[in-house]
């Protein structure tokens, strides 16, 4: 391992998790989550995030979750990763599944409910809609 | 629960256990001493160099002061290369300045004029179009962080520890402490973290490293530990 670049480093410590997976697939791998920790995504990730991360990395990797692919050590856990969030909050690389994107956890960017404004006319009738 | 046999042969414990309390003081100086690495390859020469070279010339000027086989004046004029040296402090400080003269002024203070005339022309992406503020210049640098205080943080923050600590290093939070601050130091000791502002390194090296070992961790592995073993 060329110690002197961060892929090299990130690509060798996949590796000890995926062993079954290719060079190729452990650069990419290793890009993304270089990519992801400068997008700052990782300190606002929750459970459901972490499985999406997880789904993201095995899609690089091309492998499972199993024996042959990638396989958690607390079988409590690895039930969790059956129920990933339906969107992602960073990039999207070749490979991972098209989904919505997200500014953060939907539960933290989600606007208030309206309070209705007895100034303004009822809807319907030429005013603009809500974004 | 059964035991978990997955990821070796030490079983994974059930639950993390609490950390043991703050760092003693001698843990604090080695985890500073690991975050210079976010400093720009400059500050950290001064540091690793520029210190003890300065700290070995006041013990001369000490020793000079002290035995009173020469003046301080007499040591100063030996080091920079006026004067003959004539007695065996003296002749100390002769060497050390035909080492380090030339060193201190052609070499470092020829990169950092290079440096600066380089950067005119070429800056790096990461701060394009940003505005550094006065505060931001001179707040301290960061240090790597003390996993202890994940314990009670944010989830990312717990169910990192919980990767990391409890699941691949069998609940030794000493241990998981020590590799963290190795990984994220040699992470910020590459090409790609070196035109980063010291705050922008320390928290791009520590975001990847979390994404990154908490993925190792959940299948019960270390890199640092493979390495040492």
């Amino acid at each position: 391992m060329r110690s002197e670049d961060a892929v090299e480093i990130a690509r060798a410590t996949l590796a000890l998790a995926l062993p079954q997976a290719t060079d190729e697939s452990l650069t990419r791998m290793a890009e993304a989550v270089l990519r992801w920790g400068a997008e700052g995504v990782e300190p606002h990730l929750n459970e459901e995030l972490i499985s999406r991360m997880f789904a993201d990395l095995l899609a690089l990797a091309g492998v499972g979750v199993g024996p042959d692919g990638y396989a958690p050590a607390d079988e409590a856990w690895a039930e969790r990763l059956a129920s990933p969030a339906p969107y992602r909050t960073w990039s999207r690389s070749e490979g991972m599944e098209p989904l919505a994107f997200a500014a953060g956890p939907v539960e933290e960017i989600t606007p208030p409910p309206r309070q209705s404004n007895p100034d303004q006319p009822p809807r319907g009738q030429g005013d603009t809609p809500a974004p | 629960m059964g035991v978990q046999l997955y990821g070796g042969p030490i079983p994974v414990p059930t639950a993390l256990n609490l950390p043991s309390g703050r760092q003693s003081l001698v843990k604090r100086l080695r985890r500073a001493w690991r975050s210079r690495k976010a400093l720009s390859g400059v500050t950290q020469w001064i540091i690793d160099w520029g210190l003890p070279v300065a700290l070995t010339l006041t013990v001369l000027f000490l020793s000079a002061a002290l035995t009173r086989e020469a003046t301080p004046s007499d040591v100063y004029h030996v080091f920079t290369l006026i004067d003959e040296p004539k007695h065996l402090l003296l002749w100390l400080a002769s060497v050390a300045g035909w080492l380090l003269v030339p060193a201190i002024i052609g070499g470092f203070a020829g990169h950092v004029i290079t440096t600066r005339i380089q950067r005119t022309k070429s800056t790096p992406a990461a701060t394009l179009f940003q505005q550094r503020k006065l505060s931001q210049r001179l707040r301290p640098p960061g240090l790597i962080d003390d996993l202890a205080g994940y314990f009670h943080g944010t989830y990312a923050q717990k169910d990192f520890v919980d990767a990391w600590v409890r699941v691949a290093h069998r609940n030794d939070w000493t241990r998981a402490q020590d590799h963290w601050e190795v990984y994220v130091r040699d992470t910020m000791s590459t090409p790609q973290y070196a035109h980063l502002h010291r705050r922008e390194c320390l928290r791009r090296a520590q975001e990847s490293g979390r994404i990154l070992l908490r993925f190792t961790g959940r299948a019960g592995r270390c890199i640092v530990c493979e390495r040492r073993q």
